[in-house]
């Protein structure tokens, strides 16, 4: 029976009929259910109750669908009466060809097929998609159970219900080919009856103090209707790069394939199968690979599972690893675990084995957690978290000479002593990070002991470091004692790791390799304080060497000049020893040739001293009446400079420029 | 029956024996205790690993716990030492269900014992730590008082939790100490002032030394200087004295001699000295307009300026 004659057989309005109706259920019962849900705070139910009211959407587009194509129908066979009653040829000339723009309803059909289905496909996605994650998002935070677990039971059973026999009876009615709009219905429909159910057995768990089963159910619906989301977005977006067929029949996105096998008996594969159909154009589920699938598909996944199970049979413990099988829970081999290598067990759940890398030495941060690009100066914060350890500080005494009066300086009277009273402790601040490198030594010891050996260890390192810093002084352990306090640490996390205090029954099994104290500092709020000394000592060092070098200079330079005085007076001495006698005897000898001719002589002698004395000298020579404080020198040598001139020197032998 | 349909019944039982001794059956690992529930109520204790039989759900039903020591991280809490000193404490408690059936009973859940533990412990810190000077936690030198505490602590925790709940606590350990802001303020403020009083000590020290150097060197240097010039008198003397003895010559015609060092000083005079001279001065004289050369006519001499272009 081809389409047309089904199409002339069939009662039309009914399928319009039953989408409306289904259509008022479904809002009657997504009230019902919002209202339950509301009453009872049940997360599950309102989840339910939203599934069930997304639908209208779902029936909406199905009756409009319905409606459109029984008007093309319709229009259909009212143009073939006519043509028929004009005795006009039979066929589709008239109406594909001249008449086409004449068939109003067909015309309608296609434009709502081709822009209004996917149009309410997208509504159905956005809904579904709210629905999910609006429910899953209630969901984090704490719930109490459910009230009234009985009569909510009996609503979303009664739901149920309804919703499964108005989802068969639209199923059915789809299974025919003018009908077949209904089936994005029928199938959303018959979803829901599925969730009303499951909301409903949740109820019955409720009500035997299981409230968990409500929970799970609370998590399943938003969960599937996400799944269901995806698969209407993936069908929208496959469905525009499908290959049309003319006259192929329009299969909306929002029918979502998922949610159809609840309303067929045909299996995944069936189902799936024409989806690859229609998705490709071609009977891809005729092709013989599809069918060789088919028949083997079973015996392959059993294969599969048997594989999977034979390969439990086989460890391979890697290099540096370690593994421990236990076989019903109880390790073998007696406490020694397997080495890296090929192993064979039994399959699980008999024998399990878990392994674990113990010869890679792992790292523990304790104390500031390091930013990712940390700079190490103290004054700059370099930390995610601020932590600071408290220690003890040496009372600092003041030198004698530099106490204050009445605070025990020298000469100060001694301060009544307290023995009985311990002295208040004084307190330190100190910050830093601690590396504390281990590895797991005792693989048994570290599975079986403790049940976050890490967060145990990490306790026990912030415990070991509190209690150092909190009995060691604050400046040693800055400074002098670090590696000792490293030494320290080492040993006595290992000691407390061995739980050597209750003779290894707590221990955790691990070898400690290192400890480091990186960047061990002052708090920032008083890290300028440290510094300011440091400084301070330099300025000090630095003022010392400033003295010791004036000292260096001013030591040997009186020296030399002591050694050039002395050395002088030497020189002075050896003239007088040998200049004396000279002078003597040349004195004899002009004081002779001046008795013979006594003018000449100290003429001569004036003007041969003044000839050597004026030589390179600058003269004058003034008239006499001229005083001399009235002679004024220009130095026309000096002090010439282009384009200013002559600087006349102004300076006098003496006195006032007249 | 066909090959096929034997072989999927096959597969069928089998499926059913699995899910049917999963129904049946559990595990004990070593590390776990379990109990099993009959209808609700405790009827089977199982310590020792293994496998173990029961009766499918929901005739029995069976909760596992864990043998392995859980760490309790309790929150920094403010307490009052025996000298009325404020101290934030943080501890750790290590601690595992040794009585099942009573955790399960009185505890519940592990989220549950962690509440608990958080009670026990802040309990007995407070009592403890009440009892002791801050010393005992921070002193120099004094690690036995720090888990003499610890130890105190551990104890009441112990006795009432294994009492109470089940619990054994294994661990207690102090994990962290700290001060309150406000104190930990005022320490901040008095360690920079001891810095600060560190770093004007320092200065002043830096001040002292180098004084003290530098007058060191000077009081050397003038020394050296000083006794330097005295040598240098002696010696200075020592010459003339030597040579006086040959000045005596100088008595025959002491004009003369006194002419000669006038001399020899006119000789000594600098070289870039400017001499402003007479025309008295020989060899100056000779320009003087006055002088008369025997056998030469006397030069016109220049007019002499008159005063009065002199003032102008």
């Amino acid at each position: 029976m081809t389409l047309e004659q089904t199409e002339r057989q069939l009662p039309l309005r009914r399928a319009e009929t039953a989408a409306l109706s289904t259509l008022a259920v479904q809002a009657v019962a997504g009230g019902l259910a919002l209202l339950l849900g509301r009453l009872s705070g049940s997360m599950a139910a309102e989840a339910e109750a939203w599934h069930l009211l997304a639908g209208l959407v779902v029936w909406l587009g199905a009756f409009v669908h319905q409606r459109l194509r029984r008007l093309a129908i319709e229009e259909g066979l009212t143009a073939e009466a006519i043509r028929r009653g004009r005795g006009a040829p039979a066929g589709p000339a008239l109406f594909e060809a001249e008449g086409a723009d004449l068939l109003t309803a067909r015309n309608r059909l296609a434009q709502f097929e081709k822009y209004f289905l996917p149009a309410i496909s997208i509504v159905v996605v956005l809904l579904l998609a709210g629905v999910s994650y609006f429910s899953i998002r209630r969901l984090a935070a704490p719930a109490a159970a459910p009230a009234e677990p009985l009569r909510n039971f009996w609503g979303f059973a009664g739901i149920a219900f309804v919703t499964f026999l108005l989802a068969k009876y639209a199923a059915g009615l789809a299974t025919q080919a003018p009908w077949r709009p209904l089936r994005s219905g029928a199938s959303y429909m018959m979803s829901c009856a599925l969730g009303s159910l499951l909301v409903a057995v949740s109820f019955v768990f409720c009500f035997f103090e299981l409230p968990v089963a409500e929970r799970v159910v609370a998590w399943a619906i938003p969960v599937s209707l996400a799944v269901v989301s995806v698969e209407v977005l993936l069908l929208l977006v496959m469905g525009a790069y499908r290959p049309r067929a003319a006259g192929e029949e329009a299969r909306p996105a929002h029918d979502s394939r998922l949610l159809g096998m609840l309303t067929t008996s045909r299996g995944i594969l069936r189902t799936t199968a024409e989806t690859l159909d229609y998705q490709f154009g071609f009977k891809v589920s005729e092709t013989w690979f599809y069918r060789f699938m088919e028949r083997a598909i079973g015996p392959l996944l059993l294969f599969m599972a048997v594989t999977l199970e034979l390969l439990t049979c086989f460890v391979i413990v890697g290099p540096g690893e370690q593994a421990i099988v236990e076989r019903f829970g109880v390790p073998r081999a007696s406490h020694v675990p397997f080495g890296p290598g090929l192993h064979v067990k039994l399959p699980w759940p008999i024998e399990i084995a878990y392994r674990y890398p113990t010869a890679r030495v792992e790292v523990l941060v304790v104390g500031e957690q390091l930013l990712d690009e940390p700079g190490y100066e103290w004054t700059k914060s370099h930390a995610k978290q601020p932590f600071t350890l408290i220690t003890a500080t040496h009372i600092q005494e003041l030198p004698a000479a530099e106490a204050l009066p009445g605070e025990g300086g020298a000469g100060a009277p001694a301060a009544p002593k307290v023995a009985a009273q311990r002295p208040v402790p004084s307190v330190g601040l100190i910050t830093g990070t601690v590396y504390v490198l281990y590895y797991v030594e005792d693989y048994h010891a570290f599975l079986y002991n403790h049940e976050d050996p890490k967060r145990t260890l990490d306790a026990l390192c912030n415990r070991e470091l509190t209690r150092y810093a909190a009995n060691s002084d604050f400046l040693e352990l800055l400074g002098s004692r670090r590696r000792e306090a490293v030494e320290h640490l080492k040993a006595a996390i290992q000691k407390a790791a061995d739980d050597e205090a209750r003779k290894g029954r707590g221990k955790l099994g691990v070898r400690i390799v290192d400890v480091a104290l990186q960047g061990l500092h002052p708090p920032i709020d008083v890290a300028g304080a440290f510094e300011e000394v440091v400084g301070a000592i330099e300025e000090r060092e630095a003022k010392v060497w400033a003295a010791r070098g004036h000292a260096n200079s001013v030591v040997p330079r009186a020296t030399g000049y002591a050694a050039r005085a002395i050395a002088g007076a030497e020189q002075y001495a050896a003239d007088r020893k040998y200049i004396a006698p000279a002078a003597e005897e040349e004195f004899k000898k002009q004081l002779e040739a001046c008795r013979k001719a006594p003018s000449v002589f100290r003429h001569r002698k004036l003007l041969s001293a003044l000839k050597e004395a004026l030589l390179d000298a600058r003269k004058i020579v003034k008239p006499a009446w001229v005083s001399v404080q009235e002679v004024i020198q220009l130095n026309l040598e000096e002090k010439m400079m282009p384009g200013v001139g002559l600087t006349p020197d102004l300076g006098t032998t003496g006195g006032p420029t007249p | 029956m066909k090959t096929r349909g034997k072989f999927t019944i096959l597969v069928a039982v089998v499926l059913v024996a699995v899910l049917l001794t999963f129904l049946v059956s559990f595990q004990v690992r070593m590390d776990e205790t379990a109990i099993v529930y009959t209808f609700g109520r405790a009827t089977r204790e199982i310590t020792e690993a293994g496998f173990c039989l029961k009766l499918p759900y929901p005739i029995q039903t069976v909760t596992k716990y864990s043998k392995r020591t859980r760490i309790f991280e309790g929150k920094f809490q403010e307490y009052l030492t025996r000298d009325q000193h404020n101290l934030i404490v943080e501890i750790a408690a290590g601690w595992s269900i040794e009585r099942p059936a009573q955790f399960e009973e009185k505890v519940g859940s592990e989220g549950s014992a962690e509440e608990k533990m958080a009670a026990l412990v802040g309990g007995a810190a407070n009592a403890i730590v009440n009892s002791h000077e801050l010393a005992d936690f921070i002193s120099i030198g004094t690690d036995h008082a720090y888990a003499n505490v610890e130890a105190e602590i551990h104890k009441a925790v112990e006795a009432e939790a294994i009492e109470q709940y089940g619990i054994r606590v294994s661990l207690l350990w102090i994990t962290r100490l700290g001060l309150p802001e406000d104190v930990t303020k005022q320490v901040v403020e008095r360690i920079k002032e001891e810095r600060g009083a560190k770093a004007k000590a320092l200065r002043a020290e830096g001040d002292s030394k180098a004084e003290g150097l530098k007058a060191q060197a000077d009081t050397k240097a003038k020394e050296i200087l000083t006794k330097a010039e005295a040598e240098a008198r002696l010696i200075r003397g020592e010459a003339d004295k030597t040579a006086s003895a040959h000045y005596a010559v100088f008595k025959e015609d002491p004009d003369l001699a006194n002419f000669l060092t006038s001399i020899e000083a006119i000789r000594n005079l600098k070289k870039r000295t400017t001499y402003i001279l007479t025309p008295d001065t020989p060899p100056y004289h000779l320009l003087s307009p006055s002088l008369k050369i025997p056998g030469a006519e006397s030069p016109k001499a220049p007019d002499p300026v008159p005063p009065k272009a002199r003032e102008n």
